[in-house]
């Protein structure tokens, strides 16, 4: 018995004396820590899966016979059901103000994908939810729609209404009545981009646009490429197409906002030049009448800061963005999703690792480069902090900044600028560190959904990395790690200082398309791109609902150190899953049996969100050893 | 002594109890100080070497003078390479060591090519016949920009103990899967040569730790350095392309070094990547394996998307079960062994396979699920996304099982047993255990057992046997070297998965032929026409590279089996592909320059191909299917594995 131990001290030893000068010991005395505990209470938000891609089904109309590009029969299937697509992007909510359910949420299908239950192309999912007064809960609400179908989930139709949609990406949500706006990016260029050996869309053939838009649209015949990357409004109570907006022109939309006024629309184009466009209906809420106008910053005619461009005209719309670029409209690097709050209009300004060429033609084209990029641009290239203006645009223009890591950006329509509201990055001359990444860091913004919580306005920033290159994630990590971030609008001149990072999603999966429901409750949030190792259902496209915002945001305002002690404090953070530490420090966790676990080096937090219930032990580099909790 | 050792063991281990020991804390301090100080060194030089070349390029019409100058420039980046490769893998494909062929813009609004840039553009220009001079001098100034903006975005990279280890046994997995091979010197063939400067670059990092590693046990040290001075002498030695013994260094030198940084990692302490990523995270190498050549040096999980947890008995033998069942056919007469025929290793023979009601044939032959895990990407266009998502096809298309999975899952339902077993393996799904989730999963989670990575080959590679013909050995050099297949076909698994991160799957143009005569392009469009982000002209008629593994006992061969033997798939390749037969092929990625293969190195190829044949694997299929109650028992009389 004397020689085992022996022989066992002695291996722990070995371990113990080489280790000490490097690195966290492997195992440890578990039993070894100070007596008061910290712990880290259970998130105030909850998650809720309403509806998975692929598992659950959804009800389908009706679609008539027809030939595909080959001349094979397609569709002919009667209504019935069929699983739902996949691939979840924007989120549509609208408020049911006439019964005590809560509303219609529309769900977004980013994919290209042949169907002959659903419809070929991309898609849209609608099902109604209404919160359950036990539980707080949201319930999927049984519905009978006036076409006959009865079920939770619908499939928006669009085939025997406006025509097959594809790459269902944002959209616009109506702050007056919750109407909806489905937008169609990834630009087609021919048939056979949606035809693809048919596995895409099936049915090439004309298409001959019927409508009641103002103009001369009505009647005419596109090719079928043609009859995609509009907006298109739908109808969430009647899972169907309502009209393609033909008048707001053709482009590879992302997002977009309608303005209080009923009258006023904001839309972006996920492109390079991307313009930022303006719709005004000359009736509220009408908007198949109305003017369609081009940003254009330096424009000093009574349009202000716009030029129109003639939206009866399907040609000039099938063109539109060249027809902008010829009036001088001004060049966005990717425009991402918009949002509006209190007058103002915010967008996400993404970003492109190469622009190459693409702002030189444009300028070509007549397009110009805005200011809002020089100061970024000032900042990634000292040699350019002392040249004017006009030098750094052309430098922009000529493709010399690569804008890796992109922007939030405002535009006031009282004095027509626009701004940059958030800066990506930071850029620093060394690239960003470890110990400042992600808790300081903002890359290639993407979706961004601003709402009332509690009173208070938040925006929701959500990330979709363009690349993992010029530290947009920490050195020694391979992996994509995109993060949500919250912040509070009542901050004036935010930076990524002023961003918290909220980690709701259950095993770090990636998300898309936060809206909030009409009451501020709840987050409804897509995750899109399964990753990791999820357990299902986290490893489908899902939507899911997030409740408890008014106690995250109070906990993320008074976020107060829990446990202190010289030198060192350390609090918990439940909305981040994080604990806290008032310096910078390297650490490791260690299982209840003295395993290692988790090691974090020169950080001032670590996430323990993969951490199961229960308890664990601290080491810091510092000395200090304690115990907690995970609820 | 052996109290003496224990008492001063005790002795250091009770500072550091009660705290870190801040002279020890210091003298890690001092070694990631040191080890930064080299890494700037190193940049800096690429940095300098790159203004020379640049400046070179600019003056001088000599091609020798700007190919010795390329030459100083490819030294310093080797040497530079393993923690630049480390920091930022994305920067150095993109910018500064990517492969010379056009690409796809990551992430972008629609598919966007992108020309290459970087040294083995470079390299391909300067060491063709009559290089373009004044093109050169455009990409060696990009080049120097970009030497410039990734010296000033790694100036304050945060160093620790943990990046040195990966970022070392990284770079001796690309060593010896890419260097060797010539994988990134497409023009000079430098690629051995230029393995010793890497090795020396890893040498140089690793000088800071002497005392601490010698201090936890000297063997440790001189062991490394004996590895690592054997390793660069042998090359120094051995420096021509074609005769450089590629599994002698393998075996001696690079996995013997990959073996011996995990002991030191692991004797040191130090965390590995799955201690700072989340706990469930998963990645592709299992760090823990010592050997490149080990069956589990990668984790399949990495390439499912279905939870690792499911990788086990009970869903392997429900995966069979689906696997052989014909009720998942429309009919009842099809199942997935239909085409993928146990006693064939999971192929069927065919050039391409039988539709549905003999209907002519499928547009695709039939790959073997061997390893088919190892990637990620599926399909021979690359087209789905996990092993679970090719299902869909099969399921829907007319000319395979012609159902849905909605009509598949109630049929299955309809039998208790299958509900049963369904439950078993997916508990968490409750009353409907049967969904399209989890069908998917069970039949991924079987094929991605079927794992065939023990042939004679891997054995003689791992030093467990001595055993191996000479011709396979030469084979293999001949593979790996002069016949360029390790260029695409990259060790371990010899498929399209690139190392050293094993994380993408590539596609080749080769310019297949519609017949074995090689008149005609086949007009299959491949990758263009699978998923639309990959609609760009640079996939037209591109297609997965597939594993050669067991390929002696998998033909026939390319995507439309247009190829009988391995005899004919080699003259293919030896001759340039398609282009190099005369086929007008736009974009081939494969170059069109013979091989000059005689046909002694061809069957020597071939016999390594030969070595690497492992179908040991469960071949048996279910004893019995499930019972389907009386309403259906004309499924009872369905057969395992289907009619035909």
């Amino acid at each position: 018995m004397k020689k085992f131990y022996l022989i066992l001290l002695f291996a722990v030893a070995i371990s113990y004396s080489g280790s000490a000068q490097f690195a966290f010991d492997i195992e440890v005395d578990p039993g070894d820590f100070l007596p008061d505990e910290l712990i880290l209470p259970p998130s105030p938000l909850t998650s809720q899966i309403l509806f998975i891609g692929g598992v659950d089904k959804v009800q389908t109309t009706a679609i008539a016979g027809t030939t595909g590009g080959d001349g094979g029969a397609i569709y002919g299937k009667e209504a019935g059901e069929a699983l739902a697509k996949q691939w979840h992007d924007f989120i549509g909510f609208t408020p049911d103000p006439d019964s005590e359910d809560l509303g219609w949420i529309s769900v977004n299908h980013e994919m290209v994908y042949a169907s002959d239950s659903i419809g070929d192309g991309g898609g849209m999912t609608v099902f109604k939810v209404k919160r359950n007064p036990l539980t707080d809960k949201l319930d999927i609400v049984e519905q009978t729609l006036s076409d006959g179908r009865e079920g939770k989930f619908f499939n928006v139709d669009f085939v025997n209404t406006v025509g097959e949609t594809g790459m269902n990406c944002g959209g616009i949500i109506s702050p007056v009545d919750g109407r909806i706006w489905t937008a169609e990016e990834w630009f087609r260029r021919d048939n056979g981009d949606l035809w693809r050996n048919g596995g895409g869309v099936r049915d090439t053939s004309d298409w001959t646009i019927s409508s009641d838009l103002t103009g001369d649209f009505d009647g005419q015949t596109v090719r079928k490429f043609e009859n995609f990357n509009w907006m298109v409004e739908i109808d969430p109570k009647e899972a169907k197409a309502i009209r393609k907006q033909y008048n707001w022109g053709r482009q590879g939309f992302e997002g977009g906002a309608v303005m209080p006024d009923n009258k006023t629309v904001y839309l972006g184009a996920d492109a390079t030049p991307g313009i930022f466009s303006k719709f005004i209906a000359d009736t509220e809420g009408d908007f198949t009448s109305g003017k369609l106008f081009a940003y254009k910053h330096d424009a000093e005619g009574a349009d202000g800061p716009w030029v129109e461009i003639d939206n009866t005209s399907l040609s000039k719309m099938l063109n539109y963005t060249a027809e902008a670029l010829a009036l001088g409209a001004t060049m966005f690097n990717r425009i991402e999703w918009v949002a509006q709050y209190d007058g103002k209009v915010y967008f996400t300004e993404t970003g492109r690792d190469g622009v190459g060429t693409r702002f030189l033609n444009g300028a070509a084209a007549g397009g110009i480069i805005d200011d809002h990029m020089n100061d970024a641009a000032r900042e990634r290239y000292p040699e350019l902090a002392d040249k004017p203006d006009e030098t750094v645009r052309d430098f922009i223009r000529d493709g010399g900044f690569a804008d890796y890591y992109g922007r939030v950006c405002k535009f006031d329509p009282e004095t027509g600028l626009v701004t940059t509201f958030v800066e990506g990055g930071p850029f620093f001359e060394e690239s960003p560190q470890l110990a400042e990444y992600p808790e300081k860091h903002l890359s290639n913004p993407d979706g961004l959904h601003i709402s009332e919580v509690d009173g208070k306005p938040f925006m929701v920033i959500q990330e979709d990395l363009n690349g993992t290159s010029n530290g947009r994630v920490p050195a020694g990590i391979s992996n994509r790690t995109c993060e949500l971030w919250l912040l509070d609008m009542a901050v004036a001149d935010p930076t990524i200082d002023d961003l918290t990072r909220v980690t709701v999603v259950p095993l770090g999966a990636e998300v898309t398309g936060a809206a909030f429901t009409s009451d501020g409750e709840t987050l409804l949030v897509n995750s899109q791109h399964p990753s990791g190792d999820n357990p299902f259902p986290y490893n489908n496209s899902l939507t899911y609902a997030i409740s408890g915002w008014e106690a995250a945001v109070s906990a993320v305002t008074s976020n107060a150190p829990q446990v202190s002690e010289a030198g060192f404090q350390v609090w918990p953070n439940p909305v981040s899953r994080e604990l806290q530490f008032s310096q910078r420090v390297d650490l490791a966790v260690y299982d209840m049996q003295g395993k290692r676990l988790k090691v974090v080096r020169n950080r001032q937090y670590i996430d323990v969100s993969d951490l199961r219930p229960g308890a664990y032990v601290i080491h810091t580099n510092t000395g200090v050893k304690r115990k907690f909790i995970v609820q | 002594m052996k109290r003496l050792i224990l008492l001063v063991s005790l002795l250091a281990v009770i500072p550091w109890i009660s705290a870190f020991d801040s002279v020890e804390i210091d003298e890690s301090q001092k070694v990631i100080a040191a080890v930064r100080s080299l890494y700037k060194q190193q940049v800096q030089e690429f940095e300098l070497k790159a203004k020379h070349f640049n400046a070179q390029a600019k003056q001088s019409t000599d091609v020798k003078t700007l190919k010795h100058h390329f030459e100083v420039l490819r030294k310093s980046y080797k040497k530079a390479e393993t923690l630049l490769e480390y920091y930022d893998p994305e920067f150095v494909k993109d910018f500064i060591n990517g492969p010379p062929i056009p690409s796809l813009e990551r992430n972008a609004p629609g598919p966007f090519v992108v020309t290459p840039e970087g040294m083995q553009v470079i390299d391909e220009l300067l060491y063709g016949d009559h290089p373009d001079l004044v093109e050169l001098q455009s990409f060696s100034q990009k080049l120097l920009d970009n030497a410039i903006s990734i010296k000033r975005s790694q100036s304050g990279v945060v160093i620790q103990h943990r990046h040195i280890l990966e970022a070392a046994r990284l770079e001796l997995i690309r060593i010896m899967s890419l260097g060797i091979t010539g994988f990134d010197t497409p023009g000079s063939t430098a690629g051995v040569v230029e393995s010793k400067y890497a090795l020396e670059g890893i040498k140089e990092l690793f000088q800071p730790y002497e005392d601490i590693i010698t201090k936890k046990q000297p063997r440790l040290w001189s062991e490394l350095m004996t590895l690592l001075d054997g390793a660069i002498v042998y090359i120094g030695k051995n420096q021509n392309f074609e005769k450089f013994d590629r599994a002698h260094f393998i075996r001696n030198f690079g996995n013997p070094l990959y073996a011996h940084l995990l002991e030191i990692h692991k004797r040191l302490g130090i965390e590995t990547y799955y201690e700072v990523n989340n706990i469930n995270f998963k990645h592709a190498i299992n760090y823990f394996e010592d050997n490149i050549f080990d069956s589990d040096f990668l984790n399949p999980a990495y390439y499912q998307t279905v939870h690792s947890s499911k990788n086990n008995e009970n869903v392997v033998s429900l995966g069979k079960t689906l696997f052989f069942d014909p009720a998942l056919s429309a009919d009842n007469k099809r199942s997935c062994a239909s085409c993928h025929q146990p006693d064939k290793a999971f192929t069927d023979g065919h050039p391409k396979s039988i539709a549905k009601d003999f209907k002519g044939v499928v547009s695709r032959n039939a790959p073997t699920l061997i390893n088919a895990v190892y990637a990620d990407k599926f399909f021979y266009d690359l087209r789905s996304s996990s092993p679970e998502a090719q299902v869909d096809h099969v399921i829907a298309s007319h000319q395979e099982f012609s159902t849905s999975y909605l009509a598949v899952t109630k049929k299955l339902a309809q039998s208790a047993e299958y509900t049963e077993m369904f439950a078993r393996c997916f508990p968490e799904l409750g009353a409907e255990p049967i969904q399209k989730f989890s069908l998917t999963a069970a039949i991924s989670v079987y094929v991605s057992s079927l794992k065939g990575l023990d042939s004679p080959f891997d054995q003689y590679m791992r030093g467990e046997s001595e055993v191996l013909p000479k011709e396979a050995i030469q084979g293999f050099n001949v593979f790996m070297g002069k016949a360029a297949c390790g260029t695409c076909h990259f060790a371990p698994v010899f498929n399209g998965l690139v190392p050293p991160q094993f994380h993408e799957s590539e596609s080749e143009v080769l310019g297949v032929p519609a017949t074995a005569d090689i008149q005609t392009l086949d007009e299959d469009e491949g990758r263009y026409d699978g998923v639309t982000k990959d609609r760009a002209y640079i996939y037209r008629h591109s297609f997965k590279t597939t594993t050669v593994r067991n390929a002696a006992v998998t033909g026939p061969y390319m995507h439309n089996g247009v190829f009988a033997s391995l005899e004919d798939v080699m003259d293919f390749y030896n001759k340039g592909g398609g282009e190099g037969h005369g086929l007008k092929v736009t974009n081939q990625t494969l170059a069109a320059a013979p091989l000059n293969l005689s046909k002694k190195e061809i069957s020597q190829v071939i016999s390594f191909i030969k070595s690497l044949t492992d179908t040991n694997v469960d071949t048996s299929g279910p004893e019995k299917l499930p019972v389907f109650p009386e309403k259906y028992s004309s499924l009872n009389d369905r057969k395992i594995g289907g009619d035909y």
